[in-house]
């Protein structure tokens, strides 16, 4: 009995805590967007009196309405005048100027333009305006941009009028503004003090690494010729890391006749393919294992994918497979590399990038062979083309040898005959082998992609890499002239080398290193050599050295900074300067404001930003410093600005009131004029279309699926998409009518029709799916009553069963409309996300919608959009609330008929 | 067997019956299937003109279903199939050529639970003869609703509120507003199916009171579960047991002197 108790307990706190979870953060959301939306619903105007000068504002003295509404800029001159009046030490300065100018919105005069167009009679008479302020003057006077701190002025303060300058004398006065400010610098300093700190522990590090690199520059240095090349026949095989860096080595050394470098090379590469090939193939049989192991268990379960899970595990063994036999190929010779002649190496070195053909290992014959060969078929296809392009390739690479041949001829008869007979032949036999290749992938068309595509890159050293070319062409002709052709070769190598860095300036060197062992003269290539290396490490020194130089110009400068900043915070009676990245101080004293530019605890030293009446002495009280937290530099809102905005407001020249542009404006790029009014209207129509559609196509195929259809596998299959239908993402429905409604159908883009047919079939699902639950749910008995006095099925339905239906289907019909009112992502896809400034007066005209507003404007730069995003968001969610409220009040009455 | 059955008591109480009246409804091996299930077996019954069938038998001995086959009501159950031929007055309704709801209009029917529309008590009775065009002028409506209602023993009670909704009249009240309803439409059959299972006492001896008045009028078959009931209004009695008709005849005879032992048994409150 107590568990009883006990577990109803608790089952009540749960529904309790889930409840109050979701109306907490329900709540959390809503004042969030509310407090936000709020400033969006004001607005401050500029309220003043304006004398619409006729030569200003009519200057034909026609008073010509149209001319009048174009001429917009005469009364936005007239505005800007008009402050210029009130601010008249601001007229002088140009700056100035269009800071004053910039405090009214750009197009404000519009509205006035608009209004004097209608009654021309006004030219010439005063009348009072109201033109909405800049949104940033605007976001200021609801205190968005700026915190401010005010301190009363307590005793008397001296002020001191110099020609440009204003001192503020006042006993301990700015103590409080002063210590605020000292506060802040120390913090600042601070934080300066941890950058150096990091740019210290970096600099550290470049120390330890410029150590290393001269360490191996003298090691370099003292080495002898043997060692050397040791060296770099060693950097060879490690090297090996990289498969298309050991081709391309092989590739270099085969060029030169380098045996050594060759064989070692092409061993270490040979090594790694098969260790490679090992791995994959354990990792692929291990995958094989895995799904033989599923397969076992579906089929233990009597799962129907027990047979796929075989497949799988047949697929999986047999590439594994495979690899396996890769793998041995290779192993083999690597065993062959260290006994072959060069000929027979440079024969197989093609085996290096391209998978040897090779029995299919001991899954041949299994069925899946034929599955698997379909899939690759499209490889081949790839392959094959590829194929034919190295063919090509090569054909242009013999024609240009030829072509230097041809031109060495009248100078070395014998050089010549022998770069043919080495060059030719060797170009020659590698395009036979690429049109062996060639001939194989399409005769058999068995040929796998390659396991390793990375490697196809150095699949043909010469086609990425021309040294290897010029180096087999010169080489032989180096007997002729050595240096010459040493030259050029060094000169092409730097060039190389500046292009590349790293890895393919070590490939450069072994190059040169090669190309001196074949030389016979080893001695200008070892100097090349030595030059070569040092020059790589040379460049690797000076980018440290450079790095580091920055490094301790940034951390001294920071220390500096820091330094100053507590020098300055630490010395009150020297004071502290304020620039523009210092928060502003603002005294204002004698009818007018003194910005400071430099404070001390007793004394302000600053200039005029509103000209003070007089100077002398002010008693306690009558004065104030204000302090504004964000610094100049990092609002949009000048120090001038805000004094003015200040003294207009103080003298009632500013108003704030209702933005009514939310809702009667079109949007606009500027905020304090963008409104509703168009997306209101597009969503108006995007609406009417929605309902006209979707709900008697809804609730006709809802009617007949549930009373007339048969029960049938068609029938299920359409119950099941519906269903399927209803759960598709939105986005998907805007491609669909994009696609068919736009590019088919050739409907105009961003169009209400469009986004109605669009929105229609999002609700479709929702309004069918609806109603047929409210059709199902009425009662058996009516339609069994309606019958037996003689109804037809129809009758029966439409006389009885609708009506009885009819809260459910407009409850339904209603949620999908809400739904589709607040769907955004179908919308952009047709184009609904265009900026429009009118509103749409047809289904055809360019519109936008709610939501797509509310997505435009949360994606607005500045900080005016937040507002009225928020406020976008709102009224979006009041048509949401009506609209379920509408539901929720047509279902209860409609119930009462019951 | 229950065919055998039928014959074997036949003939004397057919003769007895004719003498009163002709048949009106005449059904002949009658086999009722829901899907692959078999419901009813060959069932044979004579109901005549202006006579209280009563059908009595153990829940699901197939009753109701063979009720709901006179008016082709099972059409509107899925996977339902009735074998057989049911005639009324020597047409077969399960001709092709009959249509399901003009036989629906000859053949009124009462359910178990009182089923008005959610309408006003007028648009109830008036309904039926509305959509069967049964009525040219407003004055002819009302005076089929009116005579509707005082046939189904209602019009005193409700003629002040008739446009006040059928669903707030009490359990009887509401059956008898569905009996009218029936017969606004001049069917020539009422079939209710347990008319009087959801009412109290009073309501049903009102009920039972109507349906003997009504049997001068119409041929009527009513399926229940009271025996004294089928004996009080009955004129003919069936008994059907697991889906087949095990006897027939005089309502007085069949609780009297039944031949069969499962009648005896039934009637006696032996089982069922």
């Amino acid at each position: 009995m107590r568990r009883r108790y006990r577990e109803e307990l608790r089952f009540r706190s749960y529904g309790v805590a889930a409840i109050l979870f979701a109306i907490t953060s329900l709540c959390v959301l809503l004042v969030s967007i509310v407090t936000e939306a709020v400033s969006a619903f004001s607005r401050h105007d500029l309220s003043i009196d304006l004398y619409l000068d006729p030569a200003v504002v009519d200057p034909s003295g026609e008073r010509d309405p149209e001319a009048i509404r174009a001429n917009v800029s005469a009364f936005s001159d007239l505005i800007r005048g008009e402050l210029r009046e009130l601010f008249p030490d601001a007229a002088e300065d140009r700056d100035l100027r269009r800071q004053l100018a910039r405090m009214v919105s750009t197009l404000s005069a519009e509205e006035i333009a608009a209004r004097v167009a209608r009654s021309p009679e006004l030219v010439g008479s005063t009348l009072r305006i109201e033109a909405p302020l800049s949104d940033r003057i605007d976001l200021y006077l609801k205190g968005l941009v700026t915190g401010q701190t005010v301190w009363e002025g307590v005793g008397s303060a001296d002020v001191l009028k110099t020609s440009e300058v204003i001192e503020i004398r006042s006993q301990g006065a700015f103590s409080e503004a002063y210590r605020a400010l000292a506060d802040r610098l120390a913090d600042e300093a601070e934080g300066r003090k941890q950058l150096a700190g990091a740019s210290e522990s970096a600099i550290v590090r470049a120390d330890e690494r410029i150590g290393a690199l001269q360490a191996e520059r003298t090691k370099l240095a003292s080495l002898g010729a043997e060692s050397l090349s040791d060296i770099v026949r060693q950097s060879v095989i490690d090297e090996g890391e990289d498969l298309s860096a050991l081709s391309r080595i092989a590739g270099r050394a085969e060029a030169s006749g380098d045996v050594q470098t060759f064989r070692a090379a092409l061993g270490s590469a040979f090594a790694k393919r098969a260790d490679d090939a090992n791995r994959e193939a354990d990792e692929l049989l291990a995958r094989g294992d895995a799904f033989q192991r599923k397969a076992l268990e579906a089929e233990a379960r009597g799962e129907p994918n027990a047979e796929t899970r075989r497949i799988q595990a047949r697929t999986a063994y047999l590439a594994g497979d495979r690899r396996k036999v890769d793998a041995t190929r290779f192993e083999e010779l690597v065993r062959s590399a260290s006994d072959l002649d060069v000929g027979a190496l440079a024969a197989t070195s093609s085996l290096l990038t391209s998978r040897p053909l090779s029995p299919l290992g001991r899954v041949v014959g299994s069925a899946n062979e034929d599955m698997l060969l379909r899939s690759v078929k499209e490889v081949n296809q790839r392959e094959i083309a590829a194929a034919e392009a190295a063919v090509t390739d090569q054909i242009a690479r013999i024609a240009g040898i030829e072509a230097r041949v041809g031109t060495l001829k009248p100078v070395a008869p014998e050089r010549a005959e022998a770069l043919a007979d080495e060059g030719l032949s060797a170009a020659r036999s590698k395009l036979r082998r690429l049109e062996r290749d060639l001939a194989v992938l399409k005769s058999t068309g068995v040929r796998l992609a390659s396991p390793v595509p990375a490697v196809s890159a150095g699949d043909d050293p010469a086609a990425t890499n021309p040294i290897i070319d010029d180096a087999a062409v010169l080489a032989p002709n180096a007997a002729v002239a050595p240096s010459a052709v040493l030259f050029d070769l060094t000169e092409f190598l730097q060039t190389e080398a500046e292009a590349q860095l790293g890895l393919d300036l070590g490939g450069a060197a072994a190059a040169a290193y090669a190309l001196g062992r074949f030389e016979g003269g080893a001695v200008g290539a070892e100097a090349e050599l030595r030059a070569l290396m040092t020059a790589r490490l040379d460049r690797e020194l000076e980018k440290v050295r450079a790095d580091k130089l920055r490094l301790e110009r940034k951390r001294d400068r920071d220390l500096k900074a820091a330094a100053d900043l507590l020098s300055v915070a630490a010395n009150p009676s020297a004071g502290i300067v304020l620039d523009d990245f210092s928060p502003t101080l603002l005294v204002e004293i004698a009818g007018g404001v003194v910005k400071a530019q430099r404070i001390s605890e007793s004394q302000v030293v600053g200039r005029e930003l509103i000209p003070l009446s007089s100077d002398g002495t002010f008693a306690g009280g009558t004065w104030s410093i204000r302090e504004l937290l964000v610094p100049e530099a990092d609002r949009l809102v000048t120090d001038h600005q805000i004094v003015w905005a200040d003294q207009l407001m103080k003298e009632g020249d500013i108003v704030r009131q209702a933005n009514t542009s939310l809702l009667t404006h079109a949007d606009s790029t500027y905020p304090e004029l963008a409104g509703l009014a168009a997306g209101l209207a597009g969503s108006f129509w995007i609406m009417l279309v929605t309902l006209t559609l979707s709900l008697p196509v809804g609730v006709m195929a809802a009617i007949y699926l549930e009373e007339f259809a048969p029960r049938n596998w068609l029938t299920d299959f359409i119950e099941v998409n519906i269903n399927n239908l209803a759960a598709v993402p939105s986005i998907v429905f805007g491609l669909l009518g994009a696609a068919v409604f736009i590019n088919f159908f050739d409907l105009p883009r961003s169009s209400p029709l469009v986004g109605g047919l669009v929105l229609s079939l999002i609700t479709l699902p929702t309004i069918i799916i609806a109603t047929r639950a409210a059709l199902g749910a009425v009662p058996p008995s009516i339609r069994e009553g309606a019958l037996a006095v003689g109804a037809s099925l129809p009758q029966t339905v439409f006389h009885h069963v609708l009506p009885l239906a009819a809260p459910g289907v407009l409850t339904g019909a209603i949620i999908g409309l809400a739904r589709a009112l607040g769907e955004t992502a179908p919308l952009l896809l047709i184009g609904m996300v265009a900026f429009v400034a009118d509103p749409p007066e047809s289904m055809l005209d360019s519109a936008t919608a709610l939501p797509v507003l509310v997505y435009k404007w949360s994606s607005g730069a500045e900080r005016a959009w937040q507002p009225m995003t928020s406020a976008a968001i709102i009224i979006l969610l009041i048509f949401m609330f009506a609209m379920n409220a509408l539901a929720v009040y047509l279902r209860r009455r409609l119930e009462r008929r019951w | 067997m229950a065919s055998g059955a039928v014959s074997g008591t036949g003939p004397t109480v057919e003769a007895g019956l004719k003498a009163v009246a002709k048949t009106k409804v005449r059904a002949r091996n009658v086999s009722v299937f829901y899907g692959s299930k078999q419901a009813l077996f060959d069932i044979s019954l004579d109901m005549p003109e202006k006579t209280v069938t009563a059908l009595i038998g153990p829940s699901g001995c197939g009753k109701s279903t063979f009720l709901r086959s006179i008016n082709r009501m099972n059409d509107t159950i899925e996977g339902c199939r009735v074998e057989g031929e049911i005639d009324i007055d020597g047409e077969n309704i399960n001709d092709r050529s009959i249509d399901p709801v003009l036989l629906r209009a000859r053949v009124g029917m009462v359910f178990q639970k009182p089923n008005p529309f959610p309408k006003s008590i007028f648009d109830n009775v008036a309904y039926g003869a509305r959509i069967h065009g049964l009525a040219s002028t407003k004055k002819e409506m009302e005076s089929i609703v009116e005579s509707s209602l005082e046939r189904a023993g209602l019009w005193n009670e409700v003629k002040d509120r008739l446009n006040q909704p059928g669903t707030g009249l009490s359990g009887g009240q509401q059956q008898r507003l569905v009996i009218a309803r029936a017969i606004a439409v001049n069917p020539e059959i009422i079939l209710m199916d347990e008319p009087c299972s959801a009412l109290d006492p009073i309501a049903t001896a009102k009920i039972e009171e109507l349906i003997d008045e009504l049997r001068l009028n119409y041929c009527i078959v009513i399926v229940t579960h009271s025996m004294a009931q089928a004996a009080r209004v009955s004129q003919q009695t069936a008994f059907f047991h697991m889906g087949k008709l095990v006897e027939t005849g005089n309502t007085e005879l069949i609780f009297t002197n039944p031949r069969d032992t499962r009648t005896q048994d039934y009637i006696t409150g032996r089982f069922g």
